[in-house]
């Protein structure tokens, strides 16, 4: 009786509050994680944008990154080009490539012949660090390598630049192999996270269809699908929030110099901020990188919100 | 039970997470192992190509000499993650947070350590050392002051990059290095060819070797090329480029690094009206010609413009098999062999040498050609210009070259000729100028420090330095050679301590009206950018910038002007693009 007095007016038990030190210690490692590694960071990057070598105030910063879109930045970059190839990749990464993983992936998991060696495939890329694996890629598409000797063999007429030094030395084909090579590792890492989604989907319900005369295609479309579509759903707004931080390891590709004609958002933003750092250069040389993400930032911004609200109402149709 | 122990295990996790994102914080301002009694000199040091061995060395030498006094030497772990910046950071927290009295790292400029410093907040953020230590004699491992100051032993020009724009000197520099041609002797032999000491000497050798000379094969079949570079914009192309712009006119070479003029008198201009017309000039013509010439790459190995820089160096320093892309020569710096020396055994390394980079041929033409009073043909001029050289290295004076060269080609040329051929020779492009070591501000063991620096520019420890860090020595050119055994340390050192040497940098030193237009990283970047652009060539397949075919052979109707003509055709775009913006640069910084 006393106790649920007790509860009544402090809304707590005795046995309740015990635990609140361990509840306290639990929420406070997140919310410090936070407070520093997000707030104190995000702030400090905004005010930098707004911030001259001296620590005044001055839209300097913001100025160069819009004078950048259409010409060579300080650092002999071109933030247009690379923008203009970060919307190319992200493109095919995901208005392509992401449906075809889709399909792929429901083709494996209804284990259609062979599968297994498919899945094997499928997935010993994505277990391999991405150094090893760029790395086998310079060398499958070096001047000596499988793919230039098997176009050579065909006849394909390759620019004197990839005979003497392969497809990641010449402009024309450089970004194509860089994209060529993300759209696998864009079919393996989606093959991973999709094929965890479909395996949730009990059989019942396919054997219901099967009964009720659906065709494969027909499960695929009209159930499976549907049935993982918050999954879908959570990839794709991701994607939405990785349009500019993505680099598809061009870094790695150009030994560092985004050359030729190489260069990401994702390893523009990267490339500067590491030339600082190993320039020496001061806190406030952050200036200018910090406003290119906020500005950045202020970019994405619309489309993560506007693609989230269309995605929800697509899942409401969905489930509807 | 079971939800206890699922409690305790959840409990220990967050205390564990907990406790380590502590340690994690307070690491960011821990002192740790650091002695501050105002008698232990505590360093913190990078550790990069030159090692650490130096400094346990002259910090052993250090506290023998001054037991009396009970100076110590507390060396922190070194790091290779100690850079400028992480430095920088170190020294705005204030040395009675971290303790540090002297920071041994690189890429600090000068004015990042002054008052002007954007971590300085009106202050310095490091002792000024022109009075401490400069304008004081070097001490020995004896403890004796030499009988002259350390400023006499270094030039001014060197001395002032690590000097503020308020002329304060904060930057102790201690290492001494050039740019120029990593060459494999083993293999130039087989072709019987000389080391070059000019370009047209050099790209003889280019022609040999690609072609075959001495019984020898050309590249086609050898698969033995004459360079092999590391890929895209770096600083190996940029320090080759660099010198030769400044060997043909050094004058012509700060102008276009300042965009300023400069009178009689010494006084500056700044070029506002006209600042563009630095890209209109012969040197910039004749620089940008020779980047054509070299980095032609069918005079390279295969996947150089994808190589990284140990590949690269890896087809200069293995022998040739036939099979595997081989070189013989590639643009490096007297730093290579400490890069090298874990990678390749001694055998390899004993076929390697250094040379400085061969004198800009144009040079010889401009001095002594069919336009001045000597009247002389290309090829005569590079003969003499070649013997000039040749005498540099060996340190003649200017009369004894004037004599020989009167003996040889009964050619009386004037002491200004000579001297501008020797300093072209002697010109050195140094990124030793970038390693420094600095007193942190209000140090507790300033005293000590500055004697610990002292004791670095001392003849004593230019031996050790030599011997322990594989490069040359900044303070002092009496060195005693005998344990050096490897021919390319010996040849790079020799460059560097030469009478002639004379360091110089490039955009690093940029002043002037170019500062002030924040116009260093586009030049910077027009240097860099200078392979790309050549390279793009070879992608249209067609009206290729080389002599060669791409089977190996020469060409049959393309000449050595195709080099020229590229060169013009990209000094044309750089120059117009500088004019057409040249009026909205000095608006933006309110100059126009």
């Amino acid at each position: 009786m006393s106790s649920e007095i007790k509860k009544k007016k402090f809304g707590y038990s005795k046995f309740e509050k015990m635990n609140f030190p361990f509840i306290y210690l639990m929420i406070a490692f997140p919310i410090i994680q936070f407070l520093v590694f997000w707030v104190y960071v995000n702030a400090s990057s905004i005010a930098l944008s707004f911030q001259t070598a001296q620590g005044e105030f001055t839209f300097r910063n913001i100025s160069a990154v819009f004078k950048a879109f259409n010409t060579v930045d300080s650092y002999g970059l071109n933030f247009g080009e690379s923008l203009k190839h970060s919307l190319i990749i992200w493109g095919i990464s995901h208005l392509i490539v992401f449906p075809i993983s889709i399909i792929t992936t429901y083709i494996l998991q209804r284990q259609i012949f062979g599968h297994y060696v498919w899945r094997v495939c499928y997935i010993i890329p994505s277990l391999m660090g991405s150094i090893i694996w760029t790395t086998l890629i310079k060398y499958i598409v070096a001047y000596d390598g499988p793919v230039v000797t098997l176009l050579l063999q065909a006849g394909a007429d390759l620019p004197e630049m990839v005979r003497h030094s392969g497809l990641l030395a010449s402009e024309k084909t450089a970004l194509p192999t860089v994209i060529a090579v993300s759209t696998i590792m864009g079919l393996v890492g989606n093959s991973a996270v999709l094929t965890g989604a479909f395996s949730r989907v009990p059989d019942e319900i396919f054997e219901s269809a099967k009964l009720d005369g659906a065709g494969f295609w027909r499960e695929c479309f009209q159930i499976a699908i549907p049935c993982v579509w918050s999954t879908l759903v959570m990839m794709m707004t991701f994607s939405l929030c990785s349009i500019f931080t993505s680099d598809v390891n061009v870094f790695l590709y150009s030994n560092g110099t985004g050359e030729p004609g190489m260069t990401t958002v994702g390893f523009h933003l990267y490339i500067i901020t590491y030339r600082i750092s190993m320039s020496g250069g001061a806190r406030t040389s952050y200036g200018y990188p910090a406003a290119l993400g906020l500005v950045l930032t202020c970019m994405t911004l619309p489309v993560v919100l506007i693609g989230r609200w269309l995605l929800d109402k697509l899942q409401d149709a969905v489930e509807l | 039970m079971k939800g206890s122990f699922k409690k305790v295990a959840a409990l220990t996790l967050c205390l564990t997470m907990g406790a380590s994102t502590g340690v994690s914080l307070a690491a960011c301002t821990k002192k740790d192992n650091v002695i501050v009694d105002g008698k232990t000199i505590n360093i913190r040091m990078v550790e990069a190509g030159n090692g650490v061995e130096w400094a346990y060395v002259l910090a052993d030498e250090f506290e023998r000499v001054y037991a009396n006094e009970g100076y110590q030497v507390n060396i922190l772990e070194p790091s290779s993650d100690m850079s400028g910046s992480v430095a920088l950071t170190d020294m705005a927290m204030g040395t009675e947070e971290t303790g540090i009295d002297l920071y041994i790292t690189g890429g600090i400029k000068a004015d990042e350590l002054g008052v002007d410093g954007s971590y300085a907040n009106g202050t310095a953020l490091a002792e000024d050392i022109r009075e401490l230590v400069y304008n004081q004699p070097a001490i020995g491992y004896d403890g004796v002051e030499e009988s002259v100051k350390i400023s006499d032993k270094i030039s001014v020009e060197q001395a002032s990059y690590s000097v503020d724009s308020h002329g304060a000197m904060y930057g102790f520099q201690y290492n001494n290095t050039t740019g120029g041609l990593a060459v494999n002797k083993k293999k130039l032999d087989q072709y019987g060819l000389e080391l070059p000491k000019t370009t047209n000497e050099l790209w003889a050798c280019v022609e040999a070797i690609k072609l075959g000379a001495n019984g020898v094969k050309g590249s086609a079949e050898t698969k033995n090329y004459p360079f092999t570079y590391v890929s895209g914009s770096n600083g190996y192309v940029v320090q080759a480029l660099q010198t030769w712009l400044a060997q043909y006119d050094y004058q012509e070479s700060q102008r276009f690094w300042s965009m300023q003029e400069t009178a009689a008198d010494g006084t500056k201009t700044d070029m506002l009206t006209n600042g563009y017309e630095v890209f209109n000039t012969l040197a910039v013509e004749e620089m940008l010609t020779l980047a054509h010439q070299y980095m032609d790459i069918r005079i390279a190995t295969n996947g150089s413009t994808t190589h990284s820089l140990d590949t690269a160096q890896s087809h200069l320093i293995q022998e040739n098999n036939g099979y595997q892309p081989s070189a013989v020569f590639m643009f490096n710096g007297s730093w290579m062999y400490n890069e090298v020396k874990l990678n390749f055994n001694k055998d390899l390394l004993q076929n390697i040498t250094f040379i400085n980079m061969p004198v800009i041929s144009a040079l010889g033409t401009r001095l002594m050609g069919s336009d001045t009073s000597y009247g002389l043909d290309d090829a005569k001029c590079d003969e003499i210009l070649s013997y000039i050289v040749g005498m540099v290295d060996e340190n003649k004076t200017i009369a004894e070259m004037i004599t020989a060269v009167q003996s040889e080609f009964s050619v009386t040329l004037s002491e200004d000729v000579v001297k501008e051929i020797a300093r072209a020779r002697g010109l050195n492009y140094t990124r030793g100028i970038e390693q420094i070591a600095v007193i942190n501000k209000n140090a507790a063991a300033k005293e000590p420090a500055a004697l610990f620096l002292r004791m670095m520019a001392s003849d004593d420890f230019a031996q050790t330095w030599l011997e322990t860090a594989n490069s040359a020595p900044l303070y002092s050119k009496n060195l005693d050679m005998t344990n050096v055994t490897n021919e390319f340390v010996r040849a790079a050192v020799e460059i560097c301590t030469n009478d002639y040497a004379e360091c110089f940098t490039g955009p690093r030193s940029t002043s002037g009206l170019r500062k002030k237009l924040g116009l260093n990283s586009t030049m910077f970047s027009l240097i860099t950018h200078i392979p790309s652009e050549v390279y793009k060539t070879y992608g249209e397949g067609k009206n290729v910038n080389s002599i060669f075919e791409e089977d190996g052979s020469k060409s049959t109707s393309k000449g050595m002007e195709i080099y020229r003509t590229a060169a013009k055709a990209m000094q044309e775009r750089e120059y117009e693009h500088c004019m057409g913006q040249w009026s909205k640069w000095l608006t933006e910084h309110g100059l126009g």
